[in-house]
């Protein structure tokens, strides 16, 4: 299993920083498990918010991961979309 | 319109809960229980609200439930009743406010599944037990909640809440609006669409969230999953494996829908499909991306789902799509059941018939986008809404302002559009007719389950329309300001204003809804020969649907060769829901006799 945090920033139309949120895409036997990433009290929490066994393109169709990196990049790129 | 109740006084208690359990024939009118139909007392009975918990001032005094003239919040919950219900504010604020006071009571929208609407009163049984959950959304200055009540009916034992005590009365967590539509059998879970506000007035629905221990005294559990900011969510209906699917919609432009499978039971979704391609031009359509011209950005809403005979697994829905051009061409979705895969068609033909363009009827609304609030929050909403009206079906397009009056001085902006849908080509919308809604529409509500009765908010009056096949009739105007309107499981239409000490007043609402009368002989003539003839007339009333009502029917016999039991002209009967209503008559001579047929109202 592989593992890739990536941060999720929300911003406002003038550009302050709305919110910041931390997950970590796990990779497994071609699909991705996509965990939240709480700090309470300094202590961390992780939840799971999303199991994705593929990735879906633009268009509306889907194709299976290639592999990991694959999977992390397609993920980082539709953070702001999807998650 | 009948006056049934002035609220005289602070009352932390919807005036309005109809009992949700199954067969009651109970309404409780703050708080005391009258009998459903009648509406007369029952005397020393009623409901009990406070919970058994130790804070027995939980419920209404956490989230003053005192309606004052001057409100400025939302109140969901009002009215209590379990047919589809709508909430509005009753006064004016500008949209130039950053504020959330002009959001919309998003009830007519949140479920695009007509067997899981949206009602905030609501009986939920897993079979053994039933759970009553109503629920009260509602949002001030940059607070955001939705408080509950609920009860259990254990063993489905109770036939009323008579005397019932509440289990529990809370609120889902600060900043949320919740609207529980679905219940998942085999989890056992509420599955619902919510939203959460971003402190800068933008939507932020979640991927999907449930609502546990529905039919335990056990506290309820909340969960989501993560959520983010700039669209609208509708749930869609239910996927494979009994899980809900929600659709986002981009708030920003028209193109972008991301489709999400629920599992509740993980609390976890799947992205099903991302549609976010700038559609090619097909059809009438431009295509591409309109950006912020006509309209801005709008929330949007699609229509509900439906089937067609020959494709029962295919269901199907219409989202709002303006071109680049600026031309209402709505994508064509088709969702497969079966393996809960989804397809979009935005080759849309759109015909407005000879010599008409969009712009003869209908105009984006331009007015808004002042400010972030107006652009991202629910203050405006392009939403578009199928039906069937005999053998053909429908697309309504609405464009709503919440803050009511920006459109009053632009009429196209206030006409709501229909088209008739193509039988083989549903991607084929033909322009059918219009009506001009004599002021902003602020909000909707529907009175009959076909969507075929629709009753309309604007600042000063609630109008009520009717589709004939025709247009959409005009069939009743009420100079109120209500705060709130819908229907019981009685069908009858229940609606609130601020009353006349500002505690609220409930009105009960008479709907002159047309009907169709059918009387029918036997035979188309008769050959009469000196002897008395008696036979049958077969009457039937029916509904704007068509199906059978029960209404008192008066017949007058026009004519010499016939009469009525009794040797009467006139009789009056009361037809069946259920069945032909039968009424002997006489022929006694020779000659033509009309009968003429008429409602007593």
């Amino acid at each position: 299993m592989s593992m890739r945090q990536i941060t999720k920033t929300i911003n406002d139309e003038q550009g302050q920083l709305v919110s910041e949120t931390i997950y970590r895409a796990y990779f497994n036997e071609g699909s991705l498990t996509v965990k939240r990433i709480d700090n309470i009290d300094g202590v961390e929490e992780e939840h799971a918010v999303m199991d994705q066994p593929w990735k879906c393109l633009s268009d509306g169709t889907r194709q299976q991961f290639v592999d990991d990196e694959d999977a992390f990049d397609w993920l980082d790129s539709v953070k702001n979309a999807i998650l | 319109m009948a006056k049934i109740k002035t609220i005289r006084q602070a009352e932390n208690i919807s005036p309005l809960i109809e009992d949700a359990v199954p067969g009651s024939d109970l309404v409780y009118i703050v708080r005391e229980a009258y009998n459903k139909t009648t509406l007369s007392p029952l005397f020393d009975k009623g409901l009990i609200t406070n919970t058994t918990s130790t804070d027995l001032g939980e419920f209404g005094a956490s989230f003053g439930f005192q309606p004052a003239k001057d409100d400025s919040r939302l109140r969901g919950g009002r009215l209590q009743v379990t047919g589809e219900t709508t909430h509005v504010v009753s006064y004016l604020t500008p949209q130039g406010v950053q504020n959330w006071s002009n959001n919309m009571d998003l009830s007519p929208f949140v479920s695009m599944d007509p067997s899981n609407r949206f009602k905030c009163n609501r009986h939920w049984s897993n079979g053994t037990t039933g759970g009553i959950l109503n629920t009260f959304n509602w949002f001030e200055g940059n607070t955001w909640r939705t408080h509950f009540i609920r009860w259990l009916n254990p063993g489905l034992s109770r036939s009323d809440l008579l005397e019932a005590t509440a289990v529990q009365a809370s609120y889902f967590g600060d900043a949320h609006q919740v609207y529980p539509v679905y219940l998942n059998t085999s989890s056992e879970n509420l599955v619902a669409v919510t939203y959460r506000p971003a402190s800068n007035y933008v939507n932020q629905p979640t991927q999907g969230s449930r609502i546990s221990n529905i039919f335990t005294t056990s506290t309820l559990s909340y969960a989501e999953t993560t959520y983010t900011n700039g669209y609208s969510a509708q749930f869609v209906g239910v996927g494979t494996s009994g899980h809900g699917i929600i659709m986002w919609n981009a708030i920003g432009n028209d193109y972008t829908q991301i489709i999400y499978r629920y599992n509740d039971t993980a609390n976890t979704s799947t992205t099903l499909h991302t549609f976010n391609a700038n559609p090619a031009a097909g059809g009438t359509s431009a295509g591409g991306d309109r950006g912020g011209s006509f309209g801005s950005t709008q929330s949007k809403w699609a229509s509900s789902t439906f089937v067609t005979q020959a494709q029962p697994t295919i269901k199907k829905f219409y989202v709002p799509y303006l071109d680049s051009s600026g031309n209402y061409h709505p994508i064509y979705y088709t969702w497969d059941t079966s393996a809960d895969t989804f397809t979009r068609n935005t080759n849309i033909t759109v015909n407005w018939g000879v010599g008409n363009t969009q712009s003869t009827f209908w105009s984006p609304d331009t007015v808004g986008g002042s400010n972030q609030s107006v652009n991202y929050g629910w203050h405006r909403c392009w939403y578009n809404e199928t039906f069937e009206y005999g053998e053909s079906r429908y697309l309504v397009f609405m464009q709503l302002h919440g803050a009511g009056t920006y459109f009053d001085q632009q009429p196209k902006m206030r006409t709501f559009v229909t088209f008739i849908v193509n039988p083989t080509t549903p991607t084929t919308l033909t322009y059918h007719s219009s009506v001009e809604i004599p002021a902003t529409p602020k909000n909707i509500v529907w009175l009959n389950d076909a969507h075929t009765i629709l009753g309309v908010f604007t600042f000063s009056n609630f109008y009520v329309y009717s589709f004939n096949g025709t247009t959409w009739a005009l069939i009743g105007t009420w100079n109120n300001q209500f705060t709130a309107v819908g229907r019981d499981s009685l069908g009858r239409v229940w609606a609130h204003d601020s009353g006349q000490f500002g505690w609220g007043a409930l009105h009960l609402i008479t709907l002159n809804v047309p009907t169709t009368i059918s009387v029918t002989a036997p035979q188309l003539s008769y050959n009469y020969t000196g002897t008395d003839i008696s036979t049958n007339l077969t009457v039937n009333a029916y509904d704007q649907t068509g199906a059978r009502i029960a209404v008192d029917v008066k017949l007058v016999i026009d004519g010499g060769s016939m009469v009525f039991a009794g040797n009467n002209l006139t009789t009056t009967v009361t037809t069946s829901t259920s069945a032909s209503t039968s009424v002997p008559v006489t022929i006694t001579g020779g000659g033509l006799s009309n009968i003429i047929a008429s409602v007593v109202l």
